[in-house]
């Protein structure tokens, strides 16, 4: 699943961290990136937020009904 | 007896410490302990303050003293120990609840610790030898490693008696130092010719992952006038001062107690910020609030300000300016210092509001370690 990030990851140095340096950089730039449960589970020991990205349902278009 | 060719350097010495339940505040330190590394850059020596004189007595014609005219006891006496330490996230709030006595904690992994002086909570005077509860009281054993079996050293019940929080933006990260004080100096209370065995003889880090404290705030607001203003801010530090004292004589001349906080306990501080269009000496602006004697907010975040994730800060004091000081020929450019003691603020006569609040969150729990 692809997250954002809300806050906290900043502060974290990323040696430290399993979750690849890469990902770290991209979530910091603001990109929405796939993270496994263990990054997420890394990322809550921190109280590092990030937040799922929701896919956007396609809108159905409305058809009007002929009388 | 030939020379000895063995040269020692500071890196073959440590300092340990270690939380104890007060309850054991009259028990030894032990050399069996798990003590957790200080990391200083320098370890310093510890202070034996003995009780001593010597002066010439009578009947002696020689003038000289005698080695009989002299005294001097461990019993009554006590030790100290100082130290400078660049602060890591995992024993900031350990020092700093020690040297106030106060720490509450929330949360587990990330833990959240607040330290607060305020009208809501104010500092309570400890009782050293009572249960602990969330860290408080909070004494320390300090093992004192040598650089070889058998020159180990153990201070017992130790608390801080200073410490200052240095934030400082030129060398980029924050430095602590400070003095532990022990009224232990007996023969049973400070230890020495000490092998220490916990962890193959070397005290053990805090955390694995050991974070320096860096120096810069995303929120740094002062009062002008009243109103809470953005700094830019080129230094600050505050000193804790809790005046601990020993009390009383057991057996072994130890303390029987610690006297804390009397008759007060000391925060003070110095700010620098640059003289520019916020801060200057314009009219209600910062000198007009030093001469006019009014308390400031000073509020200090690192991170957003909800103090949730590791590594987030936030330090809100009420501060009383005792100078404003000028830096005008600065390289960087003109800067005030204002020195200032921290004041519990009042309304209506009563104490009301915060004097100092400490919150910061970390991966390690301050309530038992």
């Amino acid at each position: 699943m692809k997250y954002k990030h809300i806050k906290g990851l900043q502060l974290q140095k990323p040696s430290y961290l399993k979750t690849p340096n890469q990902k770290i950089r991209e979530l910091l730039e603001g990109k929405e990136v796939e993270l496994n449960e263990e990054n997420v589970a890394e990322f809550e020991s921190l109280g590092v937020q990030v937040e799922p990205v929701k896919k956007e349902q396609p809108k159905k278009k409305k058809v009007k009904k002929e009388e | 007896m030939a020379i000895s060719s063995k040269v020692y350097g500071k890196s073959q010495y440590a300092i340990g410490i270690k939380q104890k339940n007060a309850t054991a505040f009259e028990t030894a330190g032990a050399d069996d302990t798990a003590y957790q590394l200080l990391p200083v850059i320098n370890v310093s020596a510890p202070v034996l303050n003995l009780v001593e004189s010597g002066e010439i007595r009578s009947n002696n014609a020689g003038m000289i003293e005698t080695d009989f005219d002299q005294f001097r006891s461990r019993k009554g006496g006590f030790v100290t120990l100082d130290f400078e330490v660049p602060a890591e996230r995992a024993g900031l709030v350990r020092l700093l609840a020690n040297v106030l006595q106060d720490h509450s904690e929330s949360g587990a992994n990330p833990y959240v610790h607040t330290i607060e002086a305020s009208s809501s909570a104010a500092l309570s005077r400890p009782d050293f030898t009572g249960s602990s509860t969330a860290g408080i009281p909070s004494i320390f054993d300090i093992g004192l490693y040598g650089p070889a079996s058998g020159e180990d050293k153990i201070i017992t019940s130790a608390v801080l008696q200073s410490l200052t929080m240095n934030f400082d933006m030129t060398d980029g990260r924050l430095l602590l130092n400070g003095t532990f004080y022990s009224g232990f100096a007996s023969s049973t209370g400070f230890l020495v010719g000490q092998t220490l065995s916990a962890n193959s003889g070397e005290p053990t880090l805090m955390s694995t992952s050991p974070t320096q404290i860096e120096s810069y705030f995303d929120t740094k607001q002062f009062d002008v006038n009243g109103s809470a203003t953005d700094a830019i801010v080129t230094a600050v530090s505050f000193t804790f001062e809790n005046n601990v004292a020993r009390v009383g004589r057991d057996a072994n001349g130890d303390a029987e107690a610690y006297a804390f906080g009397v008759p007060s306990v000391n925060i003070t501080g110095e700010i620098s910020f640059m003289y520019d269009g916020n801060y200057n000496d314009g009219a209600n602006n910062v000198l007009q609030d030093f001469l006019d004697g009014t308390p400031a907010t000073l509020t200090l975040q690192q991170g957003d300000g909800t103090v949730s994730s590791v590594g987030e800060m936030n330090i809100t004091a009420e501060v009383y300016s005792t100078a404003v000081n000028y830096d005008l020929n600065a390289d960087t450019g003109a800067i005030i210092t204002i020195p200032f003691k921290v004041v519990q603020p009042t309304a209506s006569g009563s104490p009301s509001g915060t004097a100092f609040k400490f919150e910061f969150c970390d991966a390690v729990t301050n309530s038992s370690w």
